[in-house]
């Protein structure tokens, strides 16, 4: 009895105990509050490192979605007749807007790691810093865009209804989906270099199987019904449609399925950040 | 441990990497293939396949809080494996590490810092990947900047840095961190040695303020320096606790006896090679016994055989001492002692196939004590190199203190030890 409350006080004078199990649903929170600063200079380096030595600087995030709004309506609507109410380089930029976001914050989240195998390598921090840096410094080229959009709609004369109060909703959801994503895919990363070489690969059938330059409604209204329910479970989808909704007042995000993808985002992000967790502890030894 | 403020304490610490294909990155469709294989029931034969190595094991240790420990031990015996589960890099097998307050570590100079960013920014970065808050950091920022001696620089992308100014700044962020704990490998050995001095004496604040530092390191002389107590490593296990200086002895004793630590480097020939040398070590002058220590006052004996194959008009040994960083202190041809004792000044005599042995040695005093690495050629009359050989490390002390300086009792500067002579007169 002695001896037990005397081991225990031994223990108590530690406050921190380094083990070889993890603590799998242990989230880090005040590790990660602990290096936010980490977080706010690894954006702030990537839009500096971004903008240094480029001569068109920002000048490239506001050419790229003029440039691809040119081509599809070129080549969509004039060639192809997608079938829309309204002006198409507004519904397309409005579909371009979430997905450009999403594919740079998705495949800067699987390769972070790897990128930074010195670090990694080196020196302990919150992993999750590397992810959550790649997913906020996707926001720049975001925001850019959302200005081209801006001036796209005042030059047409489009004004946004209040649906736009919605918008921050769907990009959060946006960036919990890049980030769901790349939690699982960075740790496999890690171990099999497969997943970034398949990445461009993926983000391309993703963009066709997501309504970026075609309406929802035009792809489900040929689809047999199981199909139908299957395609709407794309978070990318749901996604867009939240954005058609939110600056045209289009489309519709709260069909059943995309309140399941909705669901699915995070789910997915929890499970996510567990496995995350979990494989962390290995990467300096298996990266 | 006396007082009872232990800052740290490790428990039966353990680290097992798995050596071969499992190890790391695969590809996955290897990784599916094994799947496959077990699935298919040949699973007895993975776990033969797979090889396990104790990088690590049973290490069990207390810090005293605000003390200094020095962690020393040949290559491979775990000090690196030791400070990456200390700093949490990597996690244990087994055991565990308690500990109060923060540990910051410091393997690695410039870490996180980005080539293209000024140095102002750099400072920022790398402090907070180095687990500053913005505030700290800002508090720091004016004497950061005064450490490094970067000045005017300091809104110049850090690639236009010279690789001194590069590395000053990048220790600087580092020599400002406030943790309870401090870890630090190998990094004094970078920059000049007024830098190193400064280094030092940084490290030496940062004790007396009361923070729990462990140190790494191959230096004996800095280990010897900044750490009352050390710990020796071997084999991943602890072999050794107690005053450094007895600690430092035991490592040297244990090197003298040991086989595998290269006093001599022998090679089997490459095929083609028109000569080549077999075998290449250090020893104490007169005997062929190994040496890896030498003091300061001792002579240190070498020897080289090599094997010519085919005849060559000139053909002649070199040995080249260099200082760990790699600045050449000494180069010295097998002809120079005979051009240098008779005034002869000439090449080598024609030499026939066959097999050779040089031996000779390097007066003492003559280098001041420290790491150095010995290099040994042969050279050709056209190629500068015939072959040369992997770099030996040695070592020159001095424990007696014949060349310490009499003011701090410590190494004094610069690689050359000579006896200077001085006289003395009063004029009035």
């Amino acid at each position: 009895m002695r001896l037990n409350s005397c081991l225990r006080m031994e223990s108590a004078r530690f406050e921190k105990v380094i083990g070889p199990r993890s603590d799998v649903f242990g989230l880090g929170v005040g590790e990660l509050l602990a290096y936010r600063d980490m977080l706010y200079f690894l954006v702030l380096r990537d839009l500096k490192i971004r903008f240094k030595q480029s001569l068109l600087g920002a000048g490239w995030a506001l050419l790229q979605p003029l440039v691809m709004v040119a081509v599809f309506t070129l080549v969509c609507n004039r060639g192809m007749s997608v079938r829309f109410s309204g002006p198409y380089d507004l519904f397309f930029l409005a579909g371009l807007l979430p997905w450009s976001y999403f594919s740079k914050a998705f495949s800067g989240g699987v390769t972070c790691i790897v990128n930074e195998v010195d670090l990694v390598k080196k020196i302990y921090f919150p992993r999750l810093v590397l992810p959550l840096a790649q997913i906020i410094s996707a926001l720049s080229d975001f925001a850019i865009a959302l200005l081209v959009m801006g001036a796209l709609m005042a030059w047409r004369g489009v004004a946004p209804g209040p649906n736009l109060l919605l918008l921050p909703v769907f990009l959060l959801l946006a960036a919990l989906f890049a980030l769901a994503l790349s939690l699982w895919l960075a740790p496999l990363n890690v171990r099999f270099r497969d997943v970034q070489i398949v990445l461009p690969f993926l983000l391309q059938v993703l963009f066709m199987l997501s309504p970026v330059m075609y309406p929802m409604e035009a792809v489900q209204g040929r689809l047999p019904p199981a199909l139908r329910w299957a395609y709407g479970l794309n978070p990318v989808a749901a996604i867009i449609e939240g954005f058609r909704f939110s600056i045209l007042g289009a489309g519709q995000p709260f069909a059943a399925p995309c309140l399941c993808s909705y669901a699915a985002v995070v789910l997915l992000a929890m499970g996510g950040l567990a496995f995350f967790n979990h494989t962390q502890r290995k990467f300096a030894d298996v990266i | 441990m006396a007082g009872g403020n232990v800052a740290l304490r490790c428990e039966n610490l353990s680290k097992r990497y798995t050596l071969g294909e499992s190890s790391g990155i695969g590809t996955l469709a290897e990784w599916l293939g094994r799947g496959w294989k077990s699935l298919l029931g040949s699973a007895s034969q993975a776990p033969a396949e797979r090889r396990h190595i104790w990088s690590l094991k049973d290490v069990s240790f207390e810090v005293a809080a605000g003390s200094v420990l020095g962690v020393i031990g040949r290559n491979g015996a775990g000090k690196s494996t030791l400070l990456k589960l200390l700093s949490r890099i990597t996690y244990p097998t087994e055991g565990r590490i308690l500990y109060n307050g923060t540990i910051a570590s410091l393997l690695e100079v410039g870490m996180g810092f980005k080539h293209e960013l000024t140095g102002r920014d750099n400072i920022f970065l790398s402090g907070s990947i180095l687990g500053l808050r913005s505030w700290q950091i800002q508090k720091h920022f004016d004497e950061i900047v005064e450490f490094a001696e970067i000045g005017e620089f300091l809104d110049t992308p850090v690639k236009r840095y010279s690789s001194g100014m590069f590395v000053r700044l990048a220790f600087s962020v580092a020599a400002h961190l406030e943790p309870d704990i401090l870890l630090i490998d190998e990094v004094l050995a970078v920059g000049d040695q007024k830098f190193q001095r400064k280094c030092l004496n940084q490290l030496h604040e940062a004790a007396r303020q009361g923070r729990t530092v462990i140190f790494v390191s191959h230096n004996m002389q800095a280990v010897t320096q900044l750490c009352r107590e050390a710990l020796l490593l071997e084999a991943g296990r602890l072999v050794q606790r107690g005053p450094v200086q007895e600690v430092v002895e035991g490592y040297q004793q244990r090197n003298l006896s040991g086989q595998e630590r290269l006093a001599v480097c022998e090679r089997a020939p490459a095929p083609g090679a028109r000569a080549a040398i077999t075998r290449a070590g250090l020893c104490a002058v007169g005997t062929r016994a190994p040496q890896l220590f030498f003091d300061i006052l001792e002579p240190i004996g070498f020897e080289v055989a090599f094997e010519v194959r085919e005849a060559m008009s000139d053909l002649k040994a070199i040995l080249y001492l260099n200082t760990l960083d790699g600045v050449c202190q000494l180069s010295s041809f097998s002809l120079d002692w005979r051009n240098y004792t008779q005034g002869a000044k000439e090449s080598a005599a024609p030499r026939a196939p066959g097999r050779y042995v040089a031996r000779g040695r390097i007066p003492a005093p003559l280098f001041n004590s420290g790491t150095y690495e010995i290099v040994f050629a042969l050279g050709g009359s056209h190629e500068l190199h015939l072959d040369i050989t992997p770099g030996l490390t040695f070592e020159i002390t001095d424990h007696h203190g014949s060349f310490a300086s009499c003011i701090t009792r410590s190494r004094s500067h610069g690689t050359v030890a000579a006896p200077v002579e001085w006289s003395e007169e009063k004029l009035g």
